[in-house]
């Protein structure tokens, strides 16, 4: 009799780590919401994620909630949603945190800039569909007693390692170089690895250690802002058109049904709120909204932000830029950049429909979306 | 001699003293910290009106040249930037006379008033949407919180009684879990960001596996140690089954334990939460300490850090009352 109930005990114990393992594991429907949601007869509609961090052109789609234009929450759709018939589900996070939940498919769709769009491709297939803006100062190197290259050595330079802010970092000492020819090389600079707003809040608190940052905008006003003795050394204006931001989904994601009003509703959201940050009435509002969860800027600040984030504002524009040689040119930069750096081995990239690609820069969406919205 | 009593006066005397003296010291230093940014402001307002005068002076000369030449074109440039060197100038004035800077690192009471208490509990018209902080950011983490705590205690009393009780089942679950109570979930947490996904599940299954392995093992240990042999003999003896024993004598007398041990789980489970939030949530306690700290605008953390304190004040005595309420022949 003893060792019966003993193992009916054992069993009920393992029952019981069994469902506290499925309380923690039950990941497939967390992580793949739409695959589920959308695949049945039920008239509930499919659903995507879009994870946003700080940064002007992509707090957009934070204000399109505040507009009422989106709804982020899972369950609830805005105007805009509801036109196109899906719900999507706004994620922000710090931009490094958005990265890698993207590779961990985390979330279907992720803002981030073209070089780590590269960098992040071995590890997830990904379609760049949005161009939302490109970095014309809006990188900057910040510094506090620091005239010149040369005083910049001994300091330690803390940014975002291996993405965009090294890239920026890296590529304008390459071009002070070529103007200036006194033998500077990126690798004699201390580039140190720390979240942009913690660095830029270091900064501001006057931590001594924090002399010298490499972050991006709202971060760059705000620190200027906050620190009247500081200034920026250079910026991403040396480097014009080459950091594109913009939104890249999973290609897996793509494959689900749905997927194609997904993107049409991000799509067709950006450039509604291109349209209400330049109407004459509402746009000031919208436009200090754009930085205010992260900032505290005013709205003549926040125009000096948008003028260093150059948007793309129309279908049209992104469209040209998708479709330029000058972009595809870039790309080469970048993956050079990329390459020798060691941040990624062999990536495959390419444009429109290409096969065999690991990242595609693809502005059929963006027409899609047009050819749909056209009466 | 140690151990000497006071009395009751005195108590309360010191524990108020202290409480003043805390107060007090934060008044000096917020007080201390506006007073320096100010000076700050100050020195480089003067800083910035002496280059504006030599840039004045260099103006002048320059307008003195355009004259000569009689460049209009030139002219109507200096013109533009002397307006905008007088508007730079009665900036720099303003700042000197009237430093208006402040330093929201240590608020002031009247800061941690306006911007801590109110701008949380009034609502703030944003577009089509309304935020009233206070619970935007405590609804969610609270009910993962008490979530977390349900699933994360109801799992390690099953255990834990299960391994109290029989020895096979203790053989099977102490080496797991005494290694994983030696492994800082802080550190698990890429895993679970990772495995679980960004969800509200990976936040309990945070919490859960941070607590699971250091409260079974407690638990079982209460039911080896606070149930007298002679208890389970005389049930026996009534005839009871063996989950009656567990349910009626076993699980009675070690309650009050177990209520101990989890209200002592309260605290590192929002250790736990508020860091994965700061890490990956979008809304929450974390998240807002992380705005706010990058903001540098501390009044919010401060008034929420004081929130936190008296709600894991009321969730003590909550629980032992509740312990004395339920348990009795436990005793205080």
């Amino acid at each position: 009799m003893k060792h019966e109930s003993v193992f009916g005990v054992l069993a009920v114990g393992l029952l019981a780590v069994a469902v506290g393992c499925n309380t923690g594991s039950n990941s497939e429907n967390g992580g793949a919401k739409g695959g589920g949601a959308n695949s049945g007869v039920s008239a509930k509609p499919p659903v995507f994620s879009l994870a946003w961090s700080e940064y002007p052109s992509w707090s957009v789609f934070g204000v399109a909630h505040e507009m009422g234009l989106l709804d982020g929450a899972e369950g609830k759709q805005g105007s805009v949603e509801k036109e196109w018939g899906v719900d999507i589900v706004l994620q922000e996070a710090s931009y490094d945190s958005c990265l890698n939940a993207f590779t961990t498919r985390n979330y279907d769709a992720v803002c981030m800039t073209n070089m780590d769009a590269l960098i992040v491709s071995p590890n997830r297939d990904g379609v760049a569909f949005l161009p939302t803006s490109t970095s014309n100062g809006a990188d900057a190197c910040i510094v506090v007693g620091i005239n010149n290259l040369d005083e910049l050595k001994p300091h330690k330079i803390y940014g975002l390692e291996a993405t965009v802010s090294q890239y920026c970092f890296v590529r304008c000492i390459e071009e002070i170089e070529k103007q200036e020819g006194k033998g500077y090389q990126a690798s004699e600079f201390q580039f140190t690895n720390q979240d942009p707003a913690i660095a830029t809040a270091a900064m501001t608190q006057r931590q001594e250690t924090h002399q010298a940052i490499m972050v991006w905008n709202p971060f760059v006003i705000q620190t200027q802002r906050e620190r009247p003795d500081a200034k920026v050394l250079f910026d991403s204006s040396k480097i014009p058109g080459e950091i594109v931001d913009m939104v890249v989904v999973g290609r897996d994601v793509l494959e689900r049904d749905g997927a194609d009003l997904f993107t049409a509703a991000v799509i067709d959201t950006f450039y509604r709120m291109n349209e209400a940050l330049d109407e004459p009435g509402t746009g000031d509002q919208a436009l200090v909204a754009l930085g205010e969860k992260f900032s505290n800027l005013s709205l003549a600040d926040m125009k000096i932000v948008v003028e260093q984030t150059q948007f793309y504002k129309t279908p049209d524009e992104a469209i040209a830029l998708l479709e330029s040689d000058e972009f595809k040119q870039t790309m080469k930069t970048v993956e050079h950049f990329c390459v020798e750096q060691g941040l990624v081995s062999e990536p495959k990239f390419g444009f429109g429909k290409e096969t065999g690609r690991q990242l595609l820069f693809d502005p059929s969406h963006i027409k899609a979306m047009q050819k749909l919205k056209a009466p | 001699m140690i151990r000497q009593p006071i009395s009751r006066h005195w108590w309360i005397g010191l524990g108020v003293a202290s409480v003043l003296l805390l107060v007090l010291l934060y008044t000096v230093f917020a007080g201390s910290r506006q007073a320096t940014r100010r000076r700050e402001q100050q020195r480089i307002a003067i800083e910035s009106l002496q280059q504006l005068s030599q840039r004045a002076q260099e103006l002048e000369q320059r307008r003195a040249e355009a004259r000569r030449a009689d460049n209009t074109q030139v002219l109507t440039q200096i013109a533009r930037d002397a307006e905008r060197l007088q508007i730079e100038k009665e900036n720099a004035l303003r700042d000197r006379d009237e430093p208006d800077a402040v330093d929201r690192t240590i608020p002031t009471w009247s800061m941690l008033y306006r911007e801590g208490l109110l701008r949380t509990c009034i609502p703030q018209k944003k577009f089509a949407r309304t935020e009233l902080w206070i619970l935007d950011d405590f609804k969610p983490t609270l009910i993962r919180l008490l979530t977390a705590l349900v699933v994360g205690v109801l799992i390690s009393v099953v255990i834990g009684l299960l391994m109290g009780c029989y020895d096979p089942v203790e053989a099977w679950f102490l080496p797991p879990f005494a290694f994983f109570s030696k492994v800082p979930a802080t550190a698990v947490m890429p895993i679970f960001f990772a495995v679980v996904h960004i969800n509200f599940k990976m936040f309990v299954a945070i919490i859960a596996f941070g607590m699971l392995p250091t409260l079974a093992q407690s638990i079982s240990q209460c039911v080896r140690k606070d149930v007298p042999e002679e208890l389970v003999f005389k049930a026996y003896t009534l005839g009871a089954s063996q989950l009656e024993l567990i349910w009626n004598v076993t699980f009675r007398q070690v309650l009050p334990r177990i209520l101990d041990a989890a209200r002592l789980q309260i605290g590192p489970a929002l250790v736990l939460l508020v860091a994965a939030e700061w890490l990956v949530a979008g809304e929450g306690l974390g998240h807002r300490f992380r705005l706010s700290y990058q903001k540098t605008d501390m009044s919010v953390v401060y008034f929420y850090v004081f929130l936190l304190g008296v709600f894991g004040l009321a969730a003590d005595y909550a629980l032992i009352w509740i312990r004395r309420r339920i348990c009795p022949w436990f005793g205080d």
